[in-house]
């Protein structure tokens, strides 16, 4: 919570100070309207008793005439003006947060990401920071304006009837305290248990969902419901528990305040009589009164979802607390690659001996091993996704250079690396091929895809390369996707190029196709290609290079 | 955008979205009526407490009566202050019981319809924007049940009553309120209807930020490795903008509908206390201004703001029927897309021919008749017209293996069941099929594999079959009923974030872990998790963590060979294997299609070979 309050301090300082006087001045206005009003009736009433008596009098009817109208008028403006500017406040704060927290996650180091999956992750995002927003308005703007209400409500008082002024801030104060406290106390851990709640019925639907295909063809989908459906009872329940809660402080609030005026009605119409203050004071007060109520009556409902944002907040903490990866030295270019990996706990031909190898300029290294022999673990470790495991091993760049020590957004920048699983980003074909690059022409596309035989298939598409790629790829087969993937390696050009099972989903005849069409291309750089496989369309000289993680044993 | 349905114009949506929640709530009428009954006691009550305080100001005030003389009064006064607390406590009890109550409806409604649509229709959703609704948009709509559609009714019972306690001390008073009064709801009908329109396009926005936000995280390894974080990061700024734009555009005219209220409750307070104040000082003569007294001039200057409370309320709560309609006509959406590609549609693709299955046997054939050029087999004594397929290059049949496949069934031909392609087109646009139309009968003990190049339409035969696309023409015949005949192994399998047991117990609710070992051992896997992992107890999650791709397909096979179903769909089983592994996958296969219709999408030349037919559709497209 502390770092969100401190962010919005940062952020938002003046605006806040705006805020806060806004509403200060609109509940001033119509606590003000409400005193002034009552007081005027009872000061003419008293007057037109009087005169009718036939005593003589003189009273200024036209000033609190004014009075009126003006708070009237600086009510509704001020009420206005609160609500925009404030709510535009709130939505500025949760796109700093939004923004601060993206930043924070591009931090993180892949195998970092990898550790929360992807529903989990929504939730943080969307979820977590909508449930920020209550920190600006409710807990901030809200309880200090009160206060500042309530005090200066106490100063005007003290010059009419000091002890009173003294006793009804007293109350107020107290009230107000003792009422925020209660609602947190009461509401804290059931509001943050109902976000648990939704959150992991969150994650658990997206599973769901993303099992329909196995599910429904077993008729398994109504079975697999039942986490869910145990879920949503929890989720009842609590949700009923929080409602009563909430409702019984507010009941006890209520009470509280009703007592008040009980006692303020009694004492000052007492006094009235006892003449120790005018009666128009009197009605004066009471109006005051009701008027600071209103402030009050709504805490209980403001602060019962402390929890849930509190919740929020922790869960995003976490998000950031992780440690940015340390700057590295950057490099110009890459021309050679040196790997001895001993030891690697997911790379089984490295257990008992040293896996050694080395990549210079132009030239294809062939990396065959069968599934579960570390492939992809040996190109993430490569690519520097993934860092090494041990003393043993050393991965040297350039001749001396360690791979570790090089900053990974430098050694990206020269490296292109085609994952074993395809990643195609909601957005049009063109956004997902020039992802990353500043300054790509349309030419230089079409010619990327002309390579991977996408051409065709692009031309037909509704609005050819900004045709939208659905989210998770729903218009583009498995093998379109390799493509489109591997045309994103070709076009940025890299030094190095690592391909972990590029021909994935295609099939034998255009593998080959593709692999020609590129090999000029690829002649020019080194290339560290990982396949299952040998494929039989390397030629003699491509096969050069050649090592197998498997262990024969 | 091919990701959210196609949006209606928005005010048929808000129209249809009313209907919506007015069908929840008709369930929960009793339990709201209550709420509106406390609500409207309360006000009551409220009246005794101010007509109270009133009458005790004035005698104290005016005639210096004692307060101890007014004890009957004052114990009136606290009658109303207390009962009121109690009263609204009870309307928030019987409003968010019913809130609470539709909620749950609109939940198992969801799920329910999640559970009979087509996951080729459930896809086009987005998992997590879809999550989304059901999570946070009916969590939204808790504000319309529980706080606005009380005050709705709350908003007509309680001014008239406060009117008519005006009306009762001063006429004049009276109609001064009634005649703000209409024009109250005149300017709110016409402020929320631009915030509604408004609104309509914030809800959109907000899923598309989900979404968007999904999908980047999702990507952001991807992302990462191009080299592509700041543009995306300003992508998510933008993004992060134009929602606070949208949104304020929104709240600018929804706030206005509660300036509307504002002013005149300002105004009325103004005016009334001037025109009592007046009155009393005898400078107003006219009408019935005479009859004015501290008592009835207070009570009416205390309770005209009640008078447009309930109203202002109803317009703080304005955003929450706002919201929920919004929630509710993105839901109808779902709803009645899910309608049009419900599994049902599967009926027209799907009869179910209990024949007797003997007799169909010997004719067995891979039928084909003019329009089917594409079929070919090998040699056959069985089939009945070999000389049928000997120019057609696009199914083949091969014969070896289905007679191993017959000796075995031929023990136990209670088992054996027929699946008929009856000139079958399929595609997903009606005059776009992707094959000429398929004429094949397959029997329990086969194997079809289906092979083409990517992009061919593998996949949508194999949806097709599944019954998760409806047949652009013919029909699929089957002998048992189609519900749970069939098991499906998507190309990029389903891996739930739990440990391997409970991934394979998931689809395999029945087998023990002794047989769940065995399958493992069968698919090679047995070791290298013992080994290296924590054997059944091993996590695997969305990324497969600790496991390569084809560990992870060979888990998700594992599933359909502990269940088999008569019926089991694979697409692409072995493109993630080395020859290593896709030795333990062939054998395991050989041994279930002997006892199953196996349909096999694959490139795989292996899996070609051990097939009883294949079907190459590239082949049938040109020819």
């Amino acid at each position: 919570m502390e770092y969100w309050f401190r962010l919005l301090i940062k952020s938002q300082g003046k605006r806040l100070y705006w805020g806060i006087l806004w509403v200060v001045l609109t509940a001033l206005s119509g606590v003000s309207l409400l005193m002034l009003s009552g007081w005027f009736i009872t000061a003419t009433a008293i007057a037109g008793v009087a005169i009718s008596a036939g005593v003589f009098l003189m009273f200024d009817m036209y000033m609190p005439g004014s009075g009126i109208r003006f708070f009237a008028l600086s009510r509704t403006v001020g009420r206005y003006t609160e609500r925009v500017y404030n709510h535009d406040s709130v939505l500025r704060l949760i796109s700093v947060f939004r923004v601060s927290l993206f930043k924070e996650l591009s931090q993180l180091s892949t195998s970092q990401l990898r550790k929360t999956s992807d529903s989990e992750w929504l939730g943080k995002l969307t979820a977590d920071l909508d449930a920020l927003d209550s920190i600006l308005l409710r807990y901030t703007i809200a309880p200090i304006a009160g206060v500042i209400v309530i005090v200066l409500l106490s100063l005007f008082l003290s010059f009419i009837w000091f002890e009173m002024a003294l006793v009804l801030g007293g109350f107020f104060l107290a009230l107000y305290i003792l009422s925020i406290s209660v609602s947190l106390s009461f509401t804290k851990t059931l509001a943050g248990e109902s976000s648990k709640l939704l959150s992991d019925l969150r994650a658990q639907l997206i599973e769901h969902l993303h099992g329909a295909f196995e599910l429904q063809a077993q008729g398994l989908m109504h079975a697999h419901e039942a986490k869910i459906q145990e879920l949503l009872e929890a989720l009842n329940t609590v949700q009923n528990r929080l409602n009563k809660k909430i409702s019984n402080v507010q009941l006890a609030l209520d009470i509280c305040l009703g007592l008040g005026l009980l006692s303020l009605v009694f004492i000052a119409l007492h006094a009235a009589n006892l003449a120790q203050i005018d009666g128009p004071t009197a009605v004066l007060l009471v109006m005051m009164f009701m008027g600071t109520t209103e402030i009050l009556q709504s805490i209980p409902s403001q602060f019962a979802t402390w929890g849930k944002t509190a919740f929020a907040a922790r869960r995003l903490g976490e998000l950031t607390s992780a440690e940015p990866n340390p700057a590295g030295v950057s490099i110009d270019k890459i021309d050679s690659l040196s790997v001895q990996l001993s030891q690697q706990s997911k790379i089984p031909a490295s257990h008992s001996s040293l896996l050694s190898f080395a990549v210079t300029q132009n030239s294809l290294l062939v990396i065959v091993g069968r599934s579960g022999s570390g492939k992809s673990s040996l190109a993430n470790v490569l690519s520097a996704v993934e860092s090494i495991d041990n003393k043993h091993s050393n991965i040297l760049i350039n001749g001396d250079l360690p791979l570790a020590n090089i900053d990974s957004s430098s050694w990206h920048k020269h490296l292109a690396y085609l994952e074993q699983g395809n990643s195609i980003l909601a957005g049009s074909l063109g956004y997902n091929l020039a992802l990353g690059l500043n300054a790509v022409s349309e030419d230089s596309l079409w010619s990327v895809l002309i390579v991977l035989e996408l051409e065709d298939w692009a031309k037909q598409l509704p609005k050819g390369l900004n045709t939208w790629l659905g989210e998770t790829g729903g218009l583009v087969s498995g093998g379109q996707a390799r493509r489109i993937c591997m045309a994103r390696c070709l076009l940025r050009e890299p030094n190095l190029l690592i391909m972990d099972e590029p021909f994935n989903g295609l099939d034998a005849d255009m593998s080959a196709r593709i692999w020609h069409n590129m090999s000029d291309w690829l002649a020019q750089r080194m290339v560290v290609l990982l396949t299952h496989e040998q494929p039989a369309f390397l030629s003699d000289a491509q096969q050069q290079y050649l090592v197998s993680l498997d262990q024969h044993d | 955008m091919t990701k959210t349905a196609v949006k209606k114009p928005a005010e048929q949506d808000a129209l249809s979205g009313r209907r919506f929640l007015n069908r929840y709530i008709a369930n929960q009428k009793p339990l709201l009526y209550l709420a509106v009954l406390a609500g409207s006691f309360a006000t009551v009550l409220l009246l005794l407490q101010w007509v109270s305080f009133a009458l005790m100001a004035e005698k104290i005030v005016l005639d210096d009566v004692p307060i101890e003389a007014n004890f009957d009064l004052l114990v009136l006064f606290a009658c109303g202050v207390l009962g009121q607390s109690l009263l609204i406590r009870l309307q928030s009890h019987f409003a968010q019981k019913a809130s609470l109550n539709v909620r749950n409806s609109i939940r198992q409604a969801i799920l329910w319809q999640w559970r009979n649509m087509s996951p080729v229709a459930l896809q086009k959703y987005s998992a997590g924007a879809s999550a989304t609704q059901w999570v946070e948009e009916v969590e939204a709509m808790d504000g319309y049940f529980s706080r606005y559609w009380p005050q709705q009714m709350l908003a007509v019972v309680s001014p008239l009553l406060i009117l008519c306690t005006v009306a009762y001390f001063n006429w004049l008073c009276a109609i001064l309120l009634l005649i703000s009064a209409p024009l109250i709801p005149l300017f709110m009908v016409l402020v929320g209807m631009g915030a509604e329109k408004l609104n309509q396009k914030y809800s959109t926005v907000r899923q598309r930020l989900a979404g968007h936000f999904l999908d980047r995280v999702a990507n952001l390894g991807t992302i990462k490795l191009l080299g592509a974080q700041q543009e995306v990061f300003e992508e998510v700024s933008e993004r992060s903008d134009r929602y606070r734009q949208v949104i304020m555009k929104t709240l600018k005219v929804a706030f206005l509908s509660s300036t509307v209220l504002e002013f005149f409750t300002s105004v009325a307070i103004a005016s009334l206390a001037i025109y009592i104040g007046f009155s009393l000082y005898g400078a107003i003569t006219w009408g019935p201004a005479q009859s004015l007294t501290l008592f009835s001039g207070l009570a009416i200057l205390i309770i005209a703001p009640e008078f447009f409370q309930p109203l202002r309320n109803l317009s703080q709560y304005y955003h929450d029927r706002a919201a929920a309609l919004g929630a509710a006509s993105n839901l109808l959406g779902l709803l009645t897309t899910a309608e049009t590609e419900h599994l049902d549609s599967h009926s027209d693709t799907f009869s179910n021919v209990h024949s007797n299955t003997n007799s169909e046997m010997v004719k067995h054939s891979v039928s084909s008749g003019a329009q089917a050029q594409g079929i070919t087999q090998r040699t056959t004594q069985r089939i009945s017209k070999p000389a049928d397929c000997s120019n057609s290059p696009f199914i083949n049949k091969n014969v070896s293996s289905q007679n191993e496949a017959d000796a075995a069934l031929s023990k136990d031909p209670k088992n054996r069941h027929r699946l008929q392609f009856r000139s079958l087109c399929f595609g997903h646009q009606q005059n776009q099929a992707l094959t000429s139309p398929i004429d094949l009968s397959l029997y329990s003990g086969e194997m079809l594999v289906v092979s083409g190049s990517s992009g061919c339409g593998k996949t949508t035969l194999l949806n097709t079959i599944a019954g998760y696309l409806p047949a652009l023409s013919g029909t699929l015949n089957f002998d048992l009923s189609l519900h749970k005949a069939m098991a499906y192994l998507p190309q990029k399998p389903w891996i739930k974030n739990d440990t391997i047991y409970n991934n394979l117990a998931v689809l395999a609710p029945q087998a023990s872990k002794g047989e769940m070992l065995e399958v493992l051992q069968t698919l090679g896997l047995k070791t290298e998790l013992t080994h290296t992992h924590h054997g059944l107890n091993t996590l695997i999650g969305e990324h497969g963590q600790g496991l390569s791709g084809g560990q992870m397909q060979r888990i998700a096979l594992a599933r359909v060979l502990l269940n088999p179903a008569p019926i089991v769909l694979l697409d692409e089983p072995t493109a993630k294997l080395d020859v290593h592994s896709k030795q333990f996958i062939l054998s395991a296969l050989m041994a279930l299609k002997s006892r199953v219709i196996l349909i096999v999408v694959t490139h795989d030349p292996a899996l070609i070979d051990i097939a009883d037919i294949h079907i190459n559709l590239n082949r049938s497209s040109d020819s």
